[in-house]
């Protein structure tokens, strides 16, 4: 595990000894809580399990001097792109080295330093088509979801950092990834033809691609940035100095999409589709399956995958007549990351979406009650609503602080007070970016028109982030 | 604060006791694999010969256009066959970096 190594089998045998008293043991009324710790085993054992790599697995074959072999796989993510490179994760399947076949298991991500083009097949030139038949293309490379490939590359394990800090290594072996291929620029690209796609999948990286592509026809460079991290969740694009700016200030979670994005997008399309006059059952159906698509569509990160799951459970709620306490969404939520990959409970993302759902729950209503009986006097509705914004803030702050200072060695205490501002504009800006894309799908010639907003509201965030970013004593770095 | 009755305790111990198994297996296969080697690749084969190759097949290599194919075809004829790859370096138009490009992609025999 993370901090502490205990033998698999270890864990199992107890397991088992304690599924043998719980079995004695079922009729006591006690029995429940023997229950409840048998399932925190069973879990505990899939963390473990996690950690044990089958021989095949392509980790073994990846030695610490790099080096060159030939992998066919099937390409398991959206590919990157980036001007001179792209990566993606290759589930690989067969190996060759040293001239011989070995069959492997596990995943690597790929990097191929080249120019990539993300258009999708049919746009390509018949130079393409001609050099596919002989087996690589020449003019770029054109990968895409779910395409079976063969890469001639060197296989390395990512750099890691000496003490225990998080490394890249320790975050993207918690994905599962345990080596990298790269792929220089004369080595040839294979590719063998498409495996079987799940046709939602596919439809969503095409919405995917388009969006990105009317966002940044429509807007200036970081502008678009910006808006393809808040609504698509692609943060590569955004300037570093822009992402340090937000990070000072503490409102870098509005660039990564959380519960905050997917409650405003819900909220978005109940609003166009009451103006539709749909019934409301139906309305909540359609929402449901529209985040779910959204959930699909930024790429699955557990901050989103909480969100969606934490609306969808509310939502079901109002469908069913069923109360529904914001606890047990939540938990609901955590289950289900973690049964997906146990290995989400030390990704960074996952702690701080849920420490500060979780903070926001408990802590809020308490500084609520402290400041209740001080400000009675003035009790006009828009302080009481400034003070339970506030409390909100406070709380998500006094969560996250410990662990963002762990990580990022950064205390900013001026957070509490940006996203006091920033939280309510970021709505507009949602509601604007969202604006542009619709448009842009339906009627592209009016983009231009409505980009000009978008493209303002930005510049604004822009300029609020940095106001704060000066104000005297506004970050410490530890 | 927790209560189930006897039959909810008993589908949980269920989906438990499965999960476990599923667990074990789960181990015991990962424990049980082997590396196996399921073949042997001539390493030659997807390479073009440089002494059977013609102008469209020089081509399609990324680096090489007409004009140089063509001057590779023309210095096998003129000097005859090719004995080693690193004779291409002996063409006008093939410097050090080019045939660092290319030579990958080649075989002489």
């Amino acid at each position: 595990m993370e901090f502490i190594h205990i033998p698999f089998l270890f864990l199992y045998t107890l397991a088992l000894v304690l599924l043998i008293i719980s079995f004695i043991l079922i009729k006591h009324h006690l029995s429940i809580w023997l229950l409840l710790t048998l399932a925190v085993f069973s879990g505990g054992l899939f963390l473990s399990n996690s950690y044990i790599l089958a021989y095949p697995h392509i980790r073994n074959f990846t030695f610490y001097k790099s080096e060159p072999v030939t992998i066919r796989g099937v390409v398991g993510s959206f590919p990157e792109i980036k001007p001179n490179s792209s990566t993606f994760v290759l589930t690989a399947q067969e190996l060759i080295w040293a001239g011989k076949v070995y069959p492997v298991c596990g995943k690597v991500l790929v990097k191929i330093f080249r120019k990539v083009n993300p258009a999708p097949r049919s746009k390509s030139c018949t130079r393409l088509v001609r050099d596919k038949e002989r087996g690589f293309t020449r003019c770029g490379v054109n990968i895409s979801f779910a395409d079976q490939v063969i890469l001639e590359g060197k296989l390395f394990r990512p750099y890691q950092a000496r003490d225990g800090q998080p490394s890249y290594r320790k975050h993207i072996e918690n994905q599962g990834i345990y080596s990298i291929l790269t792929v220089s620029k004369n080595k040839p690209i294979r590719y063998l033809g498409k495996s079987r796609v799940n046709p939602l999948k596919s439809f969503v990286y095409k919405i995917r691609n388009k969006s990105a592509d009317i966002l940044s026809k429509n807007l200036k460079s970081s502008p678009a940035g910006i808006f393809s991290a808040m609504i698509l969740g692609e943060r590569s694009k955004i300037p570093p100095y822009l992402n340090r700016l937000f990070i000072q200030t503490g409102t870098v979670h509005i660039l990564a999409i959380s519960g905050l994005h997917v409650g405003i997008i819900a909220f978005i399309l109940e609003l166009l589709l009451k103006a539709l006059r749909i019934r409301r059952r139906l309305r909540y159906l359609v929402i449901i399956f529209l985040l779910i698509l959204y959930c699909l569509l930024t790429g699955a990160r557990s901050s989103v995958i909480r969100a969606t799951i934490m609306v969808i459970v509310l939502l079901s709620g109002f469908l069913l007549k069923k109360e529904t306490q914001i606890t047990h969404s939540l938990s609901l939520a955590a289950l289900i990351i973690l049964m997906a990959n146990p290995r989400e409970l030390f990704n960074i993302g996952f702690q701080l979406s849920f420490i500060s759902v979780i903070s926001i729950v408990y802590l809020s209503p308490m500084i609520k009650n402290l400041c209740n009986p001080k400000f009675n006097l003035c009790n006009h509705k828009s302080i009481r609503f400034f003070i339970s914004a506030f409390s909100v803030s406070l709380a998500a702050w006094l969560g996250t602080s410990p662990f963002i200072a762990h990580y990022f060695k950064i205390i900013s205490p001026i957070t509490v007070l940006a996203n006091l501002v920033v939280v309510p504009y970021l709505t507009l800006v949602i509601a604007l970016g969202f604006n542009l894309l619709i448009v842009g799908f339906v009627f592209p010639a009016l983009a231009g028109v409505f980009s000009a907003p978008a493209n303002l509201s930005i510049v604004i965030l822009i300029q609020i982030v940095k106001f704060f970013n000066q104000i005297p004593c506004a970050y410490f770095y530890l | 604060m927790l209560n189930l009755t006897y039959q909810e305790r008993r589908v949980i111990l269920f989906i438990i006791v499965v999960a476990l198994v599923g667990l074990g297996i789960n181990f015991l296969s990962k424990h049980y694999s082997q590396i196996r080697v399921v073949g042997y690749v001539n390493q030659e084969l997807n390479r073009i010969n440089l002494n059977q190759a013609t102008v469209g097949t020089l081509i399609d290599i990324p680096g090489i256009g007409r004009i140089l194919a063509q001057r590779i075809i023309d210095y096998r004829e003129h000097y005859g066959e090719f004995k080693d790859i690193s004779e291409l370096k002996n063409i006008k138009g093939i410097g050090k970096s080019k045939y660092e490009i290319i030579k990958d992609y080649f075989i002489v025999n």
